[in-house]
């Protein structure tokens, strides 16, 4: 019972400090009113953002802008001079410029810029294989699309990994700074002298920070619920015990850095090292289908990847306890295996 | 029942970082129900010693016994501490940061007690961050007693405060003597060690020089009167009338010697009233004369050579 005692002290003081602390209270609140608008701003339409774009310049740019903007994934931006247009393509703020002073008309692209040989496909070849098909030459392949069948949108697919990354910022990043300048002013030092554990002091760490992601992703969820309509096609209670144990598993993962950490320099620099991985590689922006073998692996012992998968099972694709029941059983392992070697490390006080 | 064992007991205790030796085979008997002082200048070892009996710091070789078993978990529970420098949880009130202390307690004393005691009723709203040096000594002396500790470490508990403040301090330190409390305190003020603690050990560079209470080690290390005049007091006056004084081959050998110092001269003796009458009979003025009593700031001179404040 002394255990939860002191864990429910600590788990109140901590929360006390939080609120009366205004400006980490108003960014917490603000934020994800940030994301919302950022999100919106680019996702208004209800359409993905464009894949390339193309610079046009020259006396017949008006029709070629009129030709270019009927072909899908392009954004065709006009530009009075040639030079102009060159200088955004050297500096990769455009994919492809097309002169339209010459006959023919001439492309540039940059060999080394992934995206030019995307835009060369998506405008240049394109716009070649539709005049070739006016020809009446006979079809090679013949195209359908996913309308009609069960098909996740877009959007609906990024939310879930939108809501992750919240997830996994304010996790990490918060509960690992307290902790350090909790060491760095003694304050650690005082609660050491008392009987107060590691695990208690970490477990009541977690549970706090917990209790303000809650907060924070709710107004996250709500918002992008009310905005785009997306609908949470599975079981609700599941979706909020995969947050739960997702959130709890990345604060644990926070505890670790701060474990033994004085600096918070050296805070920052060990919280991006573990975040950042796990940005590109937990699918929030892009699918590791066909990735290598060990790249996945990987991708599999991060937190964020089961939180993600597990969120969009349920939010995409219906899903109810059984089917992500796996995912949770991992995150919360993750979250008492870090949490236990966290508080085995933990150091009160600075060398 | 009385008993020998002693409340604490360090034995031989060592402390080193790297090539630097911070506490060097450091030994203590502190019985219960009595203060026990560490007086040494800073850099002496005081607080890596007191932290390594309260641990908070492992000790590189050495023993700690209290009730005559090594420390275990109940030893957090039965313990105070006041360390020297520490902060307090930022946003929370006195009364808020006194709550959440005594929340980790399995059996605290009563709050209201602590408050009392410690002169905190005033303040119990008010932010830590807006409270004075001295308030804040005293809320983390209540912080070290919310427990009802058997042995209360106290760590250069007036450092930095006005007269008023530390007087303050300890009349409480003395509140909690009277109840019985067994206290280690460290401190580099000779007044504060004679002022409170019953037993004394004199550290300087990882060691215990000495101990004893105030009166032994005055009267063992600087058992003689300092007696001042001014420098225009002639000298062959002051040897004529005081050439009959006796001596013992056991005597210090400056003891009964008259000594030119850059403002006056001194004259150490143990006998006081021989030598005033001396002085008298051979008509030497004494109304500028000074006696100097031997304080443990002495004690500390004649056992290194150096002032506790160098």
């Amino acid at each position: 019972m002394m255990i939860f005692k002191r864990i429910w002290h600590i788990f109140h003081s901590r929360n006390i400090e939080f609120l009366r602390d205004k400006d980490s209270m108003a960014w917490a609140l603000v934020f994800p009113f940030v994301i919302l608008v950022g999100f919106y701003a680019v996702f208004g339409q209800n359409t993905a953002p464009p894949a390339v774009k193309i610079g046009i310049s020259g006396s017949d740019r008006s029709t070629w802008m009129q030709r270019f903007e009927k072909l899908p994934q392009l954004q065709v931006v006009p530009f009075d001079s040639g030079e102009a247009a060159q200088e955004k393509l050297l500096h990769h703020r455009l994919d492809l410029w097309l002169n339209t002073d010459t006959q023919p008309p001439q492309y540039q692209v940059s060999e080394t810029a992934p995206k030019g040989y995307l835009a060369e496909r998506l405008g240049i070849y394109e716009w070649e294989r539709r005049q070739q098909d006016q020809s009446q030459s006979p079809a090679l392949f013949e195209r359908k699309t996913l309308e009609g069948i069960a098909e996740v949108p877009y959007l609906e697919w990024f939310f879930p990994g939108l809501l992750g990354m919240n997830v996994m910022f304010s996790a990490v990043f918060g509960v690992g700074y307290v902790v350090v300048r909790y060491r760095k002013n003694g304050v650690l030092k005082r609660l050491a002298a008392t009987p107060l554990s590691a695990f208690e002091f970490l477990a009541a760490q977690l549970l706090s920070r917990l209790f303000l992601i809650g907060f924070n992703s709710l107004i996250l969820l709500g918002g992008g619920l009310l905005l785009f309509r997306f609908p949470v096609r599975g079981s609700w209670p599941a979706l909020v015990l995969l947050f739960a144990v997702g959130a709890a598993s990345m604060i644990a993962l926070g505890t670790l850095v701060s474990a033994r950490t004085e600096s918070e320099e050296l805070a920052n620099g060990l919280l991006n090292l573990m975040t950042m991985p796990m940005v590109f590689l937990s699918e929030v922006w892009f699918s590791l289908e066909g990735a290598a073998d060990w790249v996945q692996k990987l991708a599999w012992a991060m937190p964020l990847t089961h939180l993600i998968q597990g969120s969009r099972a349920i939010m995409n694709d219906g899903a109810g306890f059984a089917d992500v029941q796996q995912h949770v059983y991992i995150l919360s392992a993750m979250t008492f295996v870090f949490l236990s070697i966290g508080a085995g490390f933990f150091r009160w006080q600075k060398r | 029942m009385h008993t020998d064992l002693p409340l604490l007991e360090v034995k031989a205790i060592h402390k080193d970082y790297g090539d630097v030796k911070a506490v060097n085979g450091v030994s203590l008997r502190i019985p219960a129900g009595i203060c026990y002082g560490l007086l040494g200048p800073n850099g002496a070892g005081k607080t890596t010693t007191i932290e390594m009996i309260e641990d908070i710091l492992a000790v590189s070789a050495g023993e700690i016994l209290y009730k005559g078993k090594p420390r275990n978990r109940r030893f957090r529970e039965e313990i105070g501490i006041q360390f020297q420098n520490t902060e307090l949880p930022q946003f929370l009130t006195v009364g808020e940061t006194l709550r959440m202390f005594h929340g980790l307690y399995a059996k605290p004393a009563p709050l209201s007690e602590i408050i009392e005691l410690c002169q905190l009723e005033e303040l119990l709203k008010r932010d830590n961050r807006k409270i004075s040096g001295g308030q804040k000594q005293r809320l983390l002396l209540a912080l070290a007693l919310l427990n009802g500790p058997e042995l209360v470490f106290l760590d250069e508990p007036t450092t930095g405060m006005d007269p008023q403040a530390r007087r303050h301090l300890w009349d409480i330190v003395k509140a909690l003597k009277a109840r019985g409390k067994t206290l280690i305190l460290t401190t580099h003020y000779m007044d504060e060690a004679q002022e409170l603690c019953d037993t004394i050990a004199v550290m300087d560079q990882g060691q215990i020089l000495t101990q004893g209470s105030a009166d032994e080690l005055i009267q063992h290390y600087c058992p003689h009167l300092t007696l001042r005049l001014p420098l225009n007091t002639e000298i062959h006056l002051l040897k004529r009338a005081t050439r009959h004084l006796p001596t013992d081959p056991e005597d210090a050998p400056d003891l009964h010697q008259w000594h030119t110092h850059k403002t006056h001269r001194s004259f150490k003796t143990h006998t006081l009233d021989s030598t005033l009458k001396a002085l008298l009979a051979g008509h030497i003025d004494l109304s500028q004369l000074q006696v100097h009593t031997p304080t443990l700031e002495d004690v500390f001179l004649e056992l290194t050579g150096r002032s506790l404040r160098e």
